[in-house]
């Protein structure tokens, strides 16, 4: 079954700290400041969504140092059953990733591969992966040695870089797979930009979901359902999701889009398939 | 170049291997160009110059001595281990090969020194029993540790020079879809090459990957889990080599995923293993170290896709065949052109540096063939006509393409052969059973039958069907300059006399055999000229000629044995057939007392210089030569080209002749005329195959100086 490759059987997420409100990283300063207990609830709700599709979520207990530690996407990037530990481009979030590695050794089975070079940085919010191949952003938090990282850890894919201009925070804020061979993406320069280079570098082709806000753009594409993001947050492109997508769920994440949070920052996904027949990939 | 061609059109067409959407007969656009220096006003002078009048004939035909140097190596062969000494059969004209299989045996093989690698390679598959060759070749290493493929056209002997002859069967064209691959045989060759090419880093796996495949291996080797026979721990595979490094965990893996395929033959397991072979990045990428415009590290990758460009494992260009429209190399440089964007106006031309001429050279070759094998239907014929350079290498993938050994695959007519596995090599030793380190075998493939009456595991020659004959000309988009000859179905029965053999060659493009003399008119792979024929006596002590042994026989007359069989019953059904080529594999043996004309029996000259014409034109009459149409004269240090074309009318056929006149000189002794002689040949009738031979004159003029 193709859409294998995306059927997930666990998720890590993280709760959030109180120090999220004031020190968690963000571009700009949100017009109103963050309400941290909405922000829970919405990231409650996010957590139940996931339950929802079968995915069982071991929930980590909140950092106090680490006030970006909700974002634990950007601290491994899973694939195949290897966990390669990242190291966020932000310094002040290295020290997130200890418990991220223990949680994906100790309780998932994961093999763990880690980063040789010292002046490598990787965020997985940069890692793309299709099912067939990777696309790294590389990026005000990801170079290029992150990106060779990339490529070292999973063989298995051809791994392409992409370059993520300095007004964009990561790749996957303006691209995701939506389903499968289908590639979500706004309608911006930036947005349109980079699908143009990863039409350009692509070994395989793909379908794209074209939407109006870029936020819209970042989606959960996971045992067949796509989440993305509620009508509140991207009025002009919910309902060309409600038309196009079959299975979807969607989420509010008003208070952690302050933080630049987006629905794929806040968890990994883990595929365990007891007896596989192949490697993990949606190719045929 | 010979062509297979469908006698039975009822066979549906195979679709070549569709990576992008263009069609595959687009790339026949693609030129495949090589400069070995461009032509230039000094190297004219200096061909000319060279050029001296007989001083004196060359030694006559009787002294036969052959090249001293060329058969003993002078020393022992470095280091690496599994290196040996080439043998010195008793028959001082036979060499011993050291080939090494897949799955990591050695065989030693018979075969004359002055051998070409088709014959290897034939025997090779031979003692495999292997149908589906086409993907398969022969490699060997140069004293820098450099894979090159055997050339099957060319003599070993020329190819290996001081080197021993020690070579290894490998997988060349690794097929993107194994499943379709007809025989289990050759699905089973294919594993134990990736096997290999995981175990040396070729093709790189994460953790997961090696143990899925390696459960596979195992599961082949050994069959079902038993925990008997087993036991619960790892140690039942800790000796297998699964990866380049592998840890317990690893094999803790496996043997969890071993347990998993109960009931998979070891057929299905090979064919699982495959089916994630084939999907992995580095399956099938032949890697070459390079440098790019800016002299950055870079690795380039040649394919079935295309020609991809690493840095530091990340890959920074892809250029699918289809984009590329022209490959070439030039000293050490290698550049591809490629099409112009959608929005682009002009080509692009990128180039990359080797670390030599000799490895651009080989890079250029692998792209050369990759292209061939993969995106045509066969094998090219009018390339780079316009640019048509003359001089160096003109080489050409003479073998099948991918779509013309899936096209002769569909027609393999018999059981499933019969095969054993051998176990792979291990930790540790072998035990005297051949290697079975454990007592029951794995489960024996189902629907394998004995073979049938006649068959044996050495003669596979028959088999009904087997469409070699030419139901047209091979290159349908051929030269247009030149007219197709009709063909004379009469006169071809008397004249050619069929050979398996040659059959079996035919799809490896042996060029000689595109101008041989069957006792009538020479014939190319294409139509058969009912003309005069050449003589076979050499009547005129101009004329070359060809001989053909004894038909049948391949190889002379030690008593090597036949690879095939002569049953083929192509001829005597190609009544009411659609005309029919039957040309019969002919050795071209300088060394047979009859050649008029062999300059190796010229030990001491230190200036040669050989002429030979090749002109068309009926022997013994009048021809008027026609229109001139163009008149062309290229020349490169050893050797100028004149190609003069000519149309004319002639009984209301419109026909177009070509005198090309290649001067081979060389400062040295050392030019292999031979070779030079068929290489002259070769690159008139590469150019296309259905130009016939009508005269050859060579006249060799040398200078002996004491």
């Amino acid at each position: 079954m193709s859409t294998q490759a995306f059927k997930y059987h666990f998720a890590v997420v993280s709760r959030i700290p109180n120090s999220f409100k004031d020190h968690a990283l963000r571009r700009k300063e949100p017009d109103q400041p963050i309400d941290i207990d909405l922000a829970r609830r919405q990231h409650e709700e996010y957590v139940e969504t996931l339950r929802r599709l079968g995915i069982d979520v071991l929930e980590l207990p909140h950092d106090e140092r680490h006030p970006d530690c909700v974002f634990v996407e950007d601290c491994a990037v899973v694939i195949n059953g290897t966990a390669l530990i990242c190291k966020p481009g932000a310094p002040s979030r290295l020290g997130e990733v200890a418990v991220i590695r223990q949680t994906l050794r100790k309780e998932l089975g994961l093999k763990i591969a880690e980063i040789d070079k010292e002046q490598a940085t990787l965020d997985g919010g940069d890692v793309l992966w299709t099912g067939k191949e990777i696309f790294v952003g590389v990026s005000k938090r990801t170079n290029i040695m992150g990106a060779q990282a990339v490529a070292k850890a999973f063989p298995e894919y051809p791994t392409m870089t992409v370059m993520v201009p300095n007004e964009a925070l990561h790749l996957k804020s303006y691209i995701t797979v939506a389903g499968k061979d289908v590639l979500a993406v706004g309608k911006s320069r930036i947005a349109q930009q980079l699908l143009q280079s990863i039409s350009e570098s692509a070994t395989y082709s793909y379908k794209t979901l074209t939407l109006e806000e870029d936020t819209a753009a970042n989606t959960v594409f996971a045992n067949n359902v796509v989440v993305h993001q509620s009508d509140n947050m991207i009025p002009k492109s919910f309902p060309i999701l409600e038309n196009k997508l079959d299975a979807r769920y969607y989420c509010d994440l008003s208070e952690l889009a302050k933080a630049d949070g987006t629905l794929s920052s806040l968890c990994i996904l883990v595929t365990r398939i007891k007896h596989p027949k192949c490697f993990q990939t949606s190719l045929e | 170049m010979a062509e297979v061609q469908e006698m039975d059109s009822s066979v549906p067409a195979q679709e070549t291997s569709p990576d992008d959407s263009m069609p595959p007969a687009a790339d026949s656009e693609l030129q495949q160009q090589e400069t070995e220096s461009p032509p230039s006003p000094e190297a004219e002078a200096e061909a000319e110059a060279v050029e001296q009048p007989p001083v004196k004939a060359s030694k006559s035909k009787k002294e036969k001595k052959v090249k001293p140097k060329k058969e003993k190596p002078e020393k022992v062969p470095k280091s690496p281990k599994r290196q040996p000494q080439p043998g010195m059969s008793r028959n001082p004209k036979m060499m011993i090969c050291h080939v090494q299989l897949p799955d990591g045996e050695d065989v030693s093989i018979e075969i004359p020194k002055q051998a070409k690698g088709d014959q290897l390679f034939d025997k090779m598959c031979d003692h495999l029993n292997l149908l589906e060759k086409d993907y398969f070749g022969i490699t060997y290493r140069d004293s820098q540790d450099v894979r090159y493929w055997l050339n099957h056209e060319k003599k070993i002997g020329r190819q290996m020079r001081r080197a021993p002859w020690a070579f290894a069967f490998e997988v060349k064209f690794y097929p993107p879809d194994p499943s379709q691959l007809q025989e289990d045989l050759t699905r089973y060759m294919l594993t134990l090459q990736i096997r290999n090419d995981v175990l040396c880093g070729k093709l790189p796996c994460s953790f997961v990957t090696h143990a899925l495949l390696g459960s596979y291996t195992v599961q082949s080797e050994l069959g079902d889990y038993d925990p008997e026979e087993h036991g619960s721990n790892i140690n039942y595979v800790k000796d297998f080599r699964f990866a380049p490094s592998q840890t317990p965990e690893l094999l803790e893996k496996i043997a969890e995923l071993h347990r998993t395929h109960k009931g998979q033959t070891p057929s299905e397991g090979e064919l699982h293993f495959l089916e994630n072979g084939k999907k992995l990045a580095m399956y099938g990428v032949d890697l070459h170290q390079a440098r790019d415009s800016e002299g950055q590290e870079i690795t380039l990758g040649v394919c079935a896709s295309g020609l991809l460009v690493y840095r530091e494992k990340l890959r920074i260009n892809r250029f699918a065949w289809p984009k590329i429209l022209k490959l070439s190399y030039k000293r050490s440089n290698f550049n591809i052109k490629i099409r112009p964007g959608e929005f682009e106006q002009f080509e692009t031309t990128i180039g990359f540096k080797l670390d030599n001429h000799k490895l651009a050279k080989r890079l250029w070759k692998t792209c050369v063939e990759h292209h061939t094998f993969f995106r045509l239907k066969e094998p090219e014929t009018n390339t780079a006509r316009k640019s048509f350079s003359g001089f160096g290498s003109r080489f050409r993938y003479s073998g099948r393409t991918q779509h013309q050994a899936r096209q002769a695959g569909a027609l393999i007519d018999r059981p499933g052969p019969n095969f054993e596995r051998a176990a792979s090599k291990r930790m540790t030793s072998r035990s005297v059973d051949g290697g079975r380190l454990y007592s029951k075998p794995p489960r024996e493939d189902e629907g394998l039958s004995q073979y049938p009456h006649g068959h044996s595991p050495e003669r596979y020659g028959t088999y009904p069907g087997r469409p070699y004959e030419d139901q047209k000309p091979p290159y349908a988009e051929d030269e247009d300059e030149m007219k197709r000859r009709e063909y004379d179905q009469g006169g071809a029965d008397d004249r050619n006399e069929p050979s398996v053999d040659h059959l079996e060659r035919a799809k490896q493009g042996d060029p000689n055999k595109s101008v041989h003399n069957i006792g009538g008119s020479v014939c190319s792979a294409g139509p058969v000229e009912a003309s005069t024929p050449l003589s076979k006596q050499g009547a005129d002590g101009n004329k070359m000629a060809f001989f053909n042994g004894d038909g049948n026989q391949q190889y002379d007359q030690t008593g090597y044995r036949q690879t095939t069989t002569t049953t083929t019953t192509i001829d005597s059904s190609s009544q009411g057939m659609p005309p029919t080529v039957e040309t019969e594999q002919v050795k071209y043996d300088p060394n047979v007392e009859s050649a008029p004309v062999s300059t190796t029996n010229v030990p001491y000259v230190k200036t040669e210089s050989h002429h030979v014409t090749y002109s068309s034109g009926q022997d013994d009459q009048e021809v008027d030569p026609g229109m001139l149409v163009t008149a062309q004269s290229i020349a490169s240090k050893t050797q100028t080209v004149e190609t003069t074309t000519y149309t004319s009318e002639q009984g209301g056929v419109k026909e177009t002749r070509v005198e090309r006149k290649i001067t081979i000189t060389s400062d040295n002794a050392e030019i292999d005329h031979d070779q030079a002689l068929a290489e002259a040949i070769a690159s008139v009738t590469h150019m296309n195959p259905d130009l016939s031979v009508e005269k050859i004159e060579i006249r060799t003029e040398s200078e002996e100086v004491n």
